[in-house]
């Protein structure tokens, strides 16, 4: 999915003032790491700002970036530190909107319809933090094992076992969801 | 038993977690994500600087949309008027605005005597059924301007610029254009923030304006062009805005290997790469693609623009495509044909190889008639399969002798052109011994030599290479 020596070469660019050298990189991940915020927090509009905050963040802390690993670790990095960030920031119980009280059938109307729109949702974010991430990594970043190895650090081996054990507790969790 | 059950069972597990997403849903990043990015970012100035302490309320402002959960944060945060209600207030703003105009203007604007297509609140003003109210019924049309995207456009002020512009209007009087509108390709496409964009600038309207970028939206290719995200994402870049204010590559769209090209996947993603892109923003490359040479091109050798070794070219060597030299030698069917074989391609993908193509030695080089016929025999081609030929194009030495006057005068006199020619040197090109010999140290340092220099360029040498047909 990456091109490391192209990618090296538009930083050193955008390190040299080049501020158009950065759209070709946003451009490139923008569409993964999308994906990634948005499977983190389950919200499209908060991993939109999660997203759009984190490549402004890796521009101002471009000079810090060491040119020997991948950017696109780097910024994944980036992302999914925003995503915690922003899950922190959350009040602790989800408040509906006054619309959605006003709603027919009640609220309870609105959360169940919520939870069906999208249960795998649900599930993921019922799954450890490390899980969920190789499974984001795989099926929506469509990373290979030695790419998610690189920007994990971890061995390849040692990928493929976690995913691996990653999606059958997934499966379980899904199920439960649906006898539920 | 037990276990393998449970075996069974994990397995189960696993294999529903797999559909369940394979099934989910892969969004595309919302619209105007990276305007919103690269506004930011060139207002922030040079990497390094500290952020300011109000950036994520500056990004928010700037993408002027938050979901309902982050308004709850906004105000959960507090402090003085919240971003919520200023964001309102600014939408509020905007739609008093935009229904004053549209309420003196009409929306869209119209010409005269076609208020009945766009105009409902002017339908009845025609007297008459004429043609043109034909034209204004077509049921295209009406679908696009009831879709959701077309809702979108009307929110946005460069869409909306785009659409009230002459050349845009001329463009929907088109059939070809309404046609192209009709599909669920070019619709997504307009959903996009970076083709809205493109539609604000005086390029890409007067681009609209011209019968050839016309003739080319009515096309399937054009269609299915726009269905790819390479090709939306390059509208976005300045430099393929600027290559459609060109009117040679307005001129090129018109012609049926461009167009072929198109309806080809690997040149749409080579649009989206930056080498292409940086191309494109050369004023040589645009005229390039104006003149008749490079029309000429068949559509199997434009889509090797498409390789990935293709895509690796750097600026400089595109940018040798602006040259007369390369002109010449694109006219050339010899070095057509040698651009659509794989050889070729796999040179273009060796590193030494596009680094001689940058190089004025080899622009001279290829402005040779005698070395564009060469490249076009299967010896040559051979030739350039072979890693050991490549290198050896990449080698100090050899570009050392490309780069003294002697080497370069070499060529040019009409005893090489000629032994370039000849049968004799296109089978010594096609011998493996002759390969081999290339790729020898000993060959390199002769060609780094001053002396092989002048040998090459004394007139018994040259001599000599004339005759190396009788001798032979």
């Amino acid at each position: 999915m990456y091109d490391g020596d192209q990618d090296t070469e538009l930083v050193a660019r955008c390190l040299r003032g080049e501020v158009d050298a950065f759209e070709p990189l946003v451009l490139r991940y923008q569409r993964v790491l999308y994906n990634v915020a948005w499977r983190f927090l389950g919200d499209r509009e908060e991993a939109r700002d999660v997203v759009q905050g984190a490549f402004v963040k890796a521009w101002a802390k471009l000079p810090t970036f060491d040119p020997r690993h991948r950017f696109f670790s780097w910024i994944y990095r980036i992302v999914v530190n925003e995503s915690l960030n922003a899950r922190s920031r959350r009040p602790p119980l989800q408040t509906l909107e006054e619309s959605e009280l006003s709603a027919p059938g009640g609220p309870e109307e609105v959360l169940r319809s919520r939870e069906r729109t999208d249960c795998l949702q649900a599930a993921l974010l019922r799954l450890t933090g490390d899980d969920r991430e190789v499974i984001i990594l795989r099926h929506f970043a469509e990373l290979s094992y030695a790419e998610i190895g690189e920007t994990l650090g971890l061995a390849e081996k040692t990928v493929k076992s976690r995913l691996h054990e990653a999606r059958q507790r997934l499966g379980r969790v899904l199920q439960s969801e649906e006898i539920r | 038993m037990t276990d393998e059950r449970e075996d069974e069972r994990v397995g189960e597990d696993e294999a529903r977690a797999v559909r369940a997403l394979d099934a989910a849903e892969r969004a595309d990043p919302p619209p105007g994500l990276t305007g919103a990015v690269m506004r930011a970012v060139t207002a922030h100035g040079a990497p390094g600087r500290q952020l300011p302490g109000g950036w994520r309320v500056f990004i928010g402002r700037d993408s002027g949309l938050r979901s309902p959960g982050l308004r709850r944060h906004d105000s959960i945060r507090g402090g003085g008027m919240s971003t919520s209600k200023k964001v309102l207030l600014g939408v509020a703003a905007v739609a008093v605005i935009a229904i004053g105009y549209f309420a003196i203007k009409g929306y869209p604007p119209v010409g005269d005597g076609t208020e009945g297509t766009v105009g409902a609140a002017k339908r009845f003003q025609q007297s008459q059924i004429t043609e043109r109210d034909v034209i204004l019924t077509d049921a295209q049309v009406q679908d696009v301007l009831q879709s959701d995207v077309f809702r979108a456009l009307i929110k946005d002020s460069a869409a909306r610029k785009a659409l009230t512009s002459e050349g845009f209007q001329k463009a929907l009087a088109d059939s070809a254009v309404r046609d192209a509108l009709g599909t669920q390709a070019v619709r997504d496409a307009f959903a996009n923030q970076a083709v809205r964009d493109a539609l604000g600038t005086q390029a890409v309207r007067d681009a609209f304006a011209n019968q050839a970028v016309r003739d080319a939206l009515g096309t399937q290719a054009a269609r299915d062009a726009f269905a790819s995200q390479a090709v939306r994402d390059a509208l976005g870049t300045q430099a393929v805005r600027d290559a459609f204010a060109s009117q040679a590559v307005r001129d090129a769209l018109s012609t049926q290997a461009v167009r072929d090209a198109f309806a080809n996947q690997a040149v749409r993603d080579a649009l989206g790469s930056q080498g292409v892109r940086d191309a494109l923003a050369n004023q040589e490359i645009r005229d390039a693609l104006g003149h008749q040479e490079m029309r000429a091109l068949g559509s199997q050798e434009m889509r090797a623009l498409g390789n990935q070794e293709m895509r690796a070219l750097g600026n400089q060597e595109m940018r040798a495509l602006g040259s007369q030299a390369m002109r010449d030698a694109i006219a050339n069917q010899s070095v057509r044909d040698a651009l659509g074989t794989q050889a070729f391609r796999d040179a273009i993908g060796n590193q030494a190889v596009r680094d001689a193509l940058g190089t004025q030695a080899f622009r001279d080089a290829i402005g040779n008639q005698a070395v564009r016929d060469a490249l076009g025999t299967q010896a040559m081609r051979d030739a350039l399969s072979t890693q050991a030929v490549r290198d050896a194009i990449g080698s100090q030495a050899v570009r050392d002798a490309f780069a003294s006057q002697a080497v370069r005068d070499a060529p040019s006199t009409q005893a090489m052109r000629d032994a370039l020619g000849i049968q004799a040197m296109r089978d010594a090109f096609g011998s493996q011994a002759m390969r081999d010999a290339l790729a020898s140290q000993e060959l390199r340092n002769a060609f780094g030599s001053q002396a092989m220099r002048d040998a090459l360029n004394s007139q018994a040498v040259r001599d000599a290479l004339a005759n190396a047909d009788q001798m032979r």
